[in-house]
């Protein structure tokens, strides 16, 4: 392989677009040529340095991609008045027509970019974008596989993610409090999902955590979140949305560890309203701890303990 | 003559109620109490080795007290009025049986009966429970627990020590002989145990400050935590985080969902997680873990290993190999989209493509144990301390 032919893969190379074989070729030319190692090594301090750079994106930015790409759905048979910064890409163009052998790697690298910067600079919730947008600890790079425009004047754009990303922050962060409640909903791992209640249980205060606790509680597979859940919940046992949901686990869960605890929560304070559900669990609730707690609270309450 | 063999044999008789019949002490004014009346027995009774305790609410027992037994029984009954209330507590009384043991039995039913008794060294001590809280303390030989329901507290115990309670936390101080401790759900503490230790319950956290011998802990969901343990440890969970500082002997763990963290084993590790990473330390003997969603960890500093393998089948395995370790890596990523997904820091463990397949292998540090890597999505790596 020519050196040239490598330097019009290492964009693609560093951006995993490669083919194993057409990877390895490269790889194996990098290690003998000095030459294209720099330009390897140059081609990542470029992609680093787009990373690092904070952009403030100006208020009409959004405004004007959406005008723009209504244009475009239109037809552009009447084409707009032409505004500034489409003139200014317009002489972008018109400058970088001499550089004819750097264009594809260019393109593959703006492409990256507009998916990159299109997750980095658009708030997130703002206009329906959903995605967290947070400074990578290391390179995070994007592929743009679609941008498509729909009857509303939004766009949905496709991307694929070749890193990892990590956040890092508190708790309290609301960002990553978001992931914490994306990952409490992470339904093929347990594991992510027992941590992420644990970390979010502290915050129950928070309607949106309390929401995600009690929809732990209720529907998660595994007993270990749904402790957690309950952990999380204690100090808003007397929040009428939470006693549902303490009253479904106890008459439905199989724990009986989950059982017990939400018991005990329920019964830490006067309620005519379930004494019906603890006269049934009196009779039929498989754990000793469970009836007994009920018994209590029934003669506390001065109900009958039997059902007639 | 006659006389006298007829004396003898009425002072006998006078004797045998303090020699194994059944007595019903003598109970105090009936007293008003927040909901209704209550009745106390207070006894002594003369040393015996075993005692065994019948209860229907809450038992205090404080062993190694003393020359003699002294009991307090409060009968507590809901009633209307005091005729109502002598009428019940007529019909259950409390009862003390004094022979080889001295067996001492609240009534149930609708009187609760809160027992408190200090003792004298015992053999023996063997609570039953229907209902409340147990605490025993101070017991020199065996201590049995059994409670329908209730929270269970024991604290110096000197010989084998059994709780069951049929839910409720269970508290455990020191024990000096075995240890078996079983709920129906809720936390179980340890603080010292000098023998072995099962500890098992169906829901709850399980935390454990010192095991002299082996340990098996294992909860239908929740954490299971140890500090240290001087033999084997096995911990299972069905959901939750495992921490263990420092074991002695073997470390089996088994989690179905969360992290796995361990320090020191000296007996080899083996761990299996469903779901959850793994970050492991100092393991004397060979490493077999496995995990299906989560990364690895794993830090060979002051580790003298066997052979071990690590896979995981999404995540990233991390191994950190300081300089005085010599082993045999080989290393493979069923993912290879990149030959990025093997990160070595090592010249003697080059990277390659081999079929569909990255793998790397070879040795650090003159060789030694073989350290099977597998990973199939995620990166591996292989670093240098």
């Amino acid at each position: 392989m020519t050196c040239d032919a490598v330097r019009k893969l290492i964009p693609l190379y560093y951006y995993g677009e490669l083919t194993p074989d057409e990877e390895d070729q490269a790889e194996a030319h990098t290690h003998e040529c000095s030459a294209c190692a720099r330009e390897m090594e140059s081609a990542r301090a470029l992609a680093a340095a787009l990373d690092r750079r904070r952009m403030e994106a100006p208020a009409s930015l959004l405004a004007d991609c959406r005008a723009d790409l209504a244009a475009a759905v239109r037809g552009a048979a009447a084409e707009p008045a032409r505004k500034p910064w489409t003139l200014w890409l317009d002489a972008w163009g018109a400058t970088l027509a001499g550089f004819t052998h750097w264009r594809q790697p260019l393109g593959a690298a703006a492409l990256i970019a507009v998916g990159f910067f299109a997750a980095k600079l658009v708030p997130a919730g703002a206009g329906g974008v959903s995605t967290a947008s947070f400074v990578p600890s290391e390179g995070v790079f994007v592929n743009v596989r679609s941008a498509q425009p729909d009857s509303n004047g939004r766009v949905r754009i496709a991307y694929d993610e070749t890193r990892r990303r990590e956040a890092y922050g508190t708790v309290d962060n609301q960002e990553i409090q978001k992931l914490l409640l994306a990952a409490a909903h992470e339904e093929d791992d347990p594991g992510v999902r027992v941590e992420s209640v644990a970390l979010l249980k502290d915050r129950a205060g928070s309607g949106e955590v309390r929401d995600a606790l009690m929809n732990a509680l209720l529907h998660d597979s595994n007993p270990g979140v749904r402790l957690k859940a309950l952990e999380g919940l204690k100090p808003l046992a007397a929040e009428p949305p939470v006693r549902g949901a303490l009253s479904q686990a106890l008459q439905f869960d199989d724990n009986d560890a989950v059982r017990m605890q939400a018991v005990d929560l329920l019964t830490m304070r006067r309620d005519d309203a379930i004494v019906g559900m603890l006269q049934n669990l009196v009779q039929r609730d498989d754990n000793g701890y469970v009836r007994s707690k009920c018994e209590k609270a029934l003669k506390e309450m001065n109900a009958s303990i039997g059902t007639f | 003559m006659r006389r006298s063999a007829l004396s003898s044999a009425a002072f006998l008789l006078a004797l045998l109620p303090l020699g194994g019949a059944c007595q019903e002490p003598n109970p105090g004014p009936l007293e008003r109490e927040p909901g209704g009346w209550a009745l106390t027995y207070r006894g002594t009774l003369p040393a015996a080795a075993r005692l065994r305790i019948n209860g229907h609410g809450p038992v205090t027992l404080e062993g190694g007290v003393g020359r003699t037994f002294v009991y307090t029984v409060r009968l507590s009954v809901a009633a209307r009025s005091e005729a109502e209330a002598r009428s019940l507590l007529a019909r259950a009384p409390v009862q003390v049986r004094r022979g080889e043991s001295v067996i001492l039995t609240a009534p149930g039913g609708q009187v609760r009966a809160r027992i408190q008794v200090t003792a004298p060294a015992l053999s023996l001590a063997r609570i039953v429970d229907s209902d409340g809280a147990v605490s025993a303390d101070g017991i020199q030989g065996e201590l049995v627990v059994e409670s329908r329901e209730g929270e269970v507290t024991a604290d110096r115990i000197g010989g084998l020590c059994t709780v069951t309670t049929g839910g409720g936390d269970v508290h455990i101080g020191e024990v000096r002989g075995r240890l078996r401790c079983i709920t129906g759900g809720g936390r179980i503490t340890l603080k010292m145990a000098h023998s072995e230790a099962v500890l098992e319950t169906s829901g709850g956290d399980i935390v454990v400050g010192e095991v002299v011998g082996g340990l098996r802990a294992q909860s239908a969901a929740g954490n299971v935590r140890v500090r240290l343990a001087g033999g084997s440890v096995t911990a299972i969970t069905g959901g939750g985080e495992v921490a263990i500082e420092k074991a002695g002997g073997t470390v089996t763990v088994r989690n179905l969902a969360g992290p796995v963290q361990l320090g020191a084993a000296q007996g080899g590790f083996e761990c299996q997680s469903a779901s959850g990473g793994i970050r492991l330390s100092s393991v004397t003997g060979p490493m077999r873990v496995s995990t299906s969603f989560g990364s690895i960890v794993a830090d060979l500093t002051g580790a003298h290993l066997g052979d071990s393998f690590l896979a995981t089948t999404g995540g990233d395995i991390t191994v950190v190999i300081p300089s005085n370790q010599g082993v045999t890596i080989r290393a493979e990523n069923r993912m290879a989209d990149t030959l990025r997904r093997i990160v070595s820091d090592f010249p003697a463990i080059p990277v390659t493509r081999v079929g569909s397949r990255v793998v790397a292998q070879g040795s650090v540090n003159g060789g030694g144990p073989l350290l099977r890597i597998s990973g199939a999505g995620g990166t591996i790596f292989l670093k240098r301390r």
